[in-house]
């Protein structure tokens, strides 16, 4: 049997109802819904001949044989099998979003169940890596490989230290130096307190009126405490920034390597600023918070040790305060960052609403609404304002009840204290140095409350940069790739199927070939899937099934470099980086001769325009700098793919945006390129394809025709029907072809 | 009570107005059935044209693929059983659950995960991005999307007991 869902009591219960041989259930899965949609568990289960459907109330009994079609469809929030039985289609069971996978694995066993008699499990299904391998649950989002319940603090800092091993000389070092500062730290009220009083004032002291010595001494604690800060300092930041650069570099080495899914699946606008801010978490964690808490630490044990060492009594009365303090010093701090999440996060949504109306600055006065959208901004300036006057307030009135703390404590160190100096018990040298270590003692209470935090979000950093470290890209290259230094250009597909997400197909069933140095024309819908083909090729995805073949070998043993070498592609969003047109043309080739970007540019007819620039191709464009029109944009793209001279070109509405006339122009300097060039052509309009050797029409993901112009026109079919809409479109202004 | 209204807009597109007179629906095997003037449809789908402002009113009926067959203005101008059954379809294409009281949020490694008393009892799950998976539909009318794509719907922030109030706060 395959079980795809746990099987809970209540689920037994249910099929013990059915009163199945157990060895007769081939399949089961749990749904969560009845038909009223109210909560409840409902058992699916197949065997051989029938398909139980019960929530153990009532038991619905279908005989595969009368089954058909059975699919998990969606809706929001829901989903429902539905399946054709005895010739209706009818809603069989229904479920959450929770219970989604199972039952959709659930469908395609029965299918399979139906189809061939017997199951044969796939192990791709079932792959380890989407469930968490200590608690064995399905990972919450499986482009995240992160159990939040099972993560692992102590292997990813372990991860992370293993980094730092190149520099445990120097960290060393900046411990052992930290460390004796802190111990120096506490030296030097003793030097000025106990012992000054004690052993050089008084007339009993070892050092009595040698002056000198003790300022010397104090003297000197004070400089080679700022000269091992000092030094200490320099390396934390040094190691730090070398270690967070290093890491850095890693993370956008595997970045470099990944596949487009990688990118499509999580907002890679954030991906950049996520980066770097958990860098930076991390960095400050180790320049800041980390020393910080390994001072205090060395601090408050001494102290503590010390102040036993001295004096048990007091130092049991100084401590005394200390637990409280602590505790009030935790919950302000904890209803501080309370409030600076939600001064953040009102922060947040102000700046969202000044930046959605500068953005569309176009829009608001075009449609004269800046009094509304000055409203609008008021409405959160005034609540992120209302917040920064409220943690004011509660920063002016709770400090002064710590430090008030701080006081009190301090004074019950001089009543016991001082009461037990007066009495003889202890010398007025040791009073003055339990009332500084006191003062010290407190300081540290902040870091420590401070340092959970700032851990945790040092954790959370490196766990998601390790994450993207880790992630391996899906569209691999072949280990053993087959060497193509030379390829003629012919292009197969054969019956490929590739979907983005799963369950929703997007190509499915795609064969063509083209001649080496023939054209392909596509045509077809909006959405239709024409890109996807082009993004197939050049592998930015990889096919669900089926192949692509370049001169009868299949892209994926072909090695990325020869690949992406004979194959260029000018894409439906060109991309310009910010940088001279030179070298946007020249980004495909750097070794090109500046009169070859001077031939690719004449062909793409860029070459004008470009001569009309200030600079001309040293003009500056891209971000921030000289804006090209949007055909001028695909020139420029288009004599980037051509400097390659790719045996196989893609151009995907290459010059969608350009006028007629332009268009005609760069075709006819294209088509003189191409002639022993592979040259594959999406477009809407009809007539930049007219001179195709042959034609492919995609429509909804599938491939319903095929031929040359007249061959399609003679089918009258998709393509037929779109050049009649074309050619009427322009008749009816005056213009026949 | 269906007159088109005279505005500059109406009319210049082709568009039925679905009522008593000319449609009836009926709810068979999980499916929403109609009849419009004489011609069956096995399966039509309904979506709301605006569907946190008006459930009941501006309902677009489709046939599988999408395409409109017309608009129910209101479901008031439907029959009692033809309403009952189109109410039925749009509660199950628009399934959220109520959330009655926030019990815990725990923050957890960029998820935070949720303790919650539903009418149907108590539920846990986990939401990723706070702030991209609430979705205010007025600043006291919530929609929370859990990671499974699950929805959760707060009808009235303010009307939630004070102690779940101090747990969602954070997130507004
Ligand atoms: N990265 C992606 N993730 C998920 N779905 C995608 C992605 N890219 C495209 N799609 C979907 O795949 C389908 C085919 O897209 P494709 O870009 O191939 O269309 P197209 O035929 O090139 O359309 P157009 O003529 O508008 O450029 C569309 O429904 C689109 O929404
Ligand atoms: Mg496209």
């Amino acid at each position: 049997m395959l079980t795809l869902s746990q099987r809970t009591e209540g689920a037994e219960k249910i099929i013990n109802t059915l009163a199945l041989n157990p060895e007769d259930i081939v399949l089961f899965a749990l749904a969560d819904l009845n038909a009223r949609y109210d909560e409840q568990e409902t058992v699916l289960v197949a065997t051989k001949e029938n398909l139980f459907i019960s929530d153990g109330k009532q038991t619905k009994t279908y005989a595969l044989t009368d089954l058909q079609k059975p699919t998990i469809e969606e809706k929001i929030g829901t989903c429902a099998l539905v399946a054709e039985y005895q010739g209706k289609k009818r809603v069989l069971a229904t479920m959450t979003n929770s219970r989604k996978q199972e039952c959709r694995l659930f469908v395609k066993y029965l299918h399979m169940q139906m189809d061939k008699g017997e199951i044969t499990v796939d192990e791709k299904d079932f792959r380890q890596e989407q469930f968490c391998p200590k608690c064995h649950r399905r990972y919450p989002d499986p482009n995240r490989k992160v159990c939040p319940d099972c993560m692992d603090k102590a292997s990813i800092v372990g991860r992370f230290l293993t980094l730092a091993k190149k520099f445990k000389g120097q960290i060393a070092l900046a411990l052992a130096a930290m460390a004796i500062t802190s111990v120096l730290g506490i030296v030097s009220p003793y030097l000025s307190t106990s012992f000054f009083y004690d052993q050089v004032l008084d007339i009993r002291g070892t050092f009595y009126g040698d002056l000198l010595f003790v300022v010397t001494l104090m003297l000197t604690t004070q400089i080679v405490t700022i000269l091992l800060t000092m030094f200490s300092d320099i390396i934390t930041a040094k190691v730090s920034a070398k270690i967070i650069y290093d890491l850095k570099c890693t993370i956008f080495d595997s970045i470099r390597r990944l596949s487009m899914r990688f990118f499509t699946g999580r907002q890679t606008g954030g991906l950049m600023t996520q980066i770097n801010s958990d860098s930076n978490g991390i960095y400050w964690f180790f320049v800041n918070g980390f020393p910080t808490f390994f001072s205090s630490i060395i601090q408050v044990v001494a102290v503590f040790i010390l102040m036993m060492a001295i004096d048990i009594p007091l130092a049991i009365v100084s401590l005394l305060p200390l637990p409280f303090y602590l505790y009030a010093v935790a919950r302000v701090i904890k209803h501080q960052r309370w409030l600076h999440a939600r001064s953040y996060a009102r922060n947040r949504s102000m700046n969202s609403v000044l930046s959605d109306s500068l953005n569309g600055v176009r829009v608001v006065k075009a449609f004269a609404r800046e009094k509304e959208e000055t409203h609008r901004f008021n409405h959160y300036s005034e609540q992120a304002s209302e917040m920064t006057k409220k943690i004011t307030y509660y920063h002016n009135t709770r400090f002064p009840g710590l430090n008030l703390l701080i006081y009190l404590s301090t004074l019950i160190v001089w009543s016991v204290g001082g009461w037990m100096a007066m009495k003889g018990q202890i010398t007025y040298g040791t009073l003055m140095v339990f009332i500084s270590y006191v003062g010290i003692l407190n300081g540290p209470m902040f870091s420590f409350v401070n340092m959970s935090d700032a851990f945790t979000r040092c954790v959370n950093g490196m766990q998601r940069l390790f994450e993207i470290a880790d992630a391996s890209p899906d569209v691999l290259e072949s280990e053993h790739p087959v060497a193509m230094p030379e390829i003629r250009g012919e292009v197969e597909f054969r019956n490929v199927d590739f979907s983005y997400e799963k369950g929703r197909k997007t190509l499915e069933g795609i064969s063509f070939k083209i001649e080496a140095g023939h054209s392909l024309g596509i045509v077809g819908h909006s959405g239709a899937g024409k890109s996807t083909l082009a993004n197939l090729l050049i592998r930015l995805y990889d096919v669900d099934s089926g192949g692509i073949y370049i001169d009868g070998m299949n892209v994926k043993d072909m090695a990325f470099e020869d690949l992406r070498r004979c194959v260029s592609i000018v894409s439906q969003e060109t991309y310009l980086f910010a940088g001279t047109v030179l070298e946007n043309i020249a980004y495909a080739n750097p070794e090109a001769s500046k009169e070859d970007v001077i031939h690719a540019a004449r062909i793409a007819g860029a070459h004008d325009f470009i001569m009309r620039l200030p600079n001309g191709y040293q003009t500056k464009i891209g971000f921030g700098y000289q804006d090209l029109s949007g055909g001028e944009r695909q020139r420029v793209s288009i004599a980037r793919a051509i400097l390659k001279n790719p045996k196989i070109l893609i151009l995907d509405e290459a010059t969608a945006a350009m006028d007629t006339a332009t268009e005609r122009t760069i075709q006819e300097a294209l088509e003189r390129l191409s002639e022993n060039r592979t040259t594959i052509m999406i477009a809407h309009r009809l007539s930049t394809l007219r001179n195709a050797d042959s034609l492919i029409v995609i429509e909804k993901g599938k491939m319903p025709e095929t031929g040359t112009h007249v061959e399609l026109l003679k089918q009258k079919g998709i393509y037929y029907r779109l050049y009649q809409l074309q050619l009427s479109a322009l008749k009816n202004i005056g213009v026949e072809e | 009570m269906n007159e088109q209204k005279k505005d500059g807009l109406s009319g210049i597109v082709d568009l039925i107005w679905l009522n008593q007179a000319n449609a009836s629906f009926k709810e068979e095997e999980g499916f929403l059935s109609m009849d419009l003037d004489g011609t069956h449809y096995d399966r039509v789908l309904l979506s709301r044209c605006f569907p946190f402002d008006e459930p009941e009113t501006h309902i677009s009926v489709t046939d599988c693929d999408l395409k409109e067959l017309g608009m129910i203005r209101d479901l008031q101008d439907l029959s009692e059983e033809s309403r009952e059954a189109c109410r039925l379809e749009l509660a199950r294409k628009y399934f959220t659950r109520e959330i009655l009281s926030i019990e815990k949020i725990k923050e957890r490694y960029g998820f935070t995960h949720w303790e919650v008393t539903l009418a149907s009892g108590k539920k846990t799950f986990s939401v990723q991005d706070t702030y991209r998976a609430i979705t205010k539909i007025t600043s006291d009318h919530l929609l929370i999307y859990d990671v499974d794509g699950n929805v959760y719907e707060i009808k009235s922030v303010d009307a939630l007991p004070h102690r779940s109030y101090r747990h969602l706060e954070l997130y507004l």
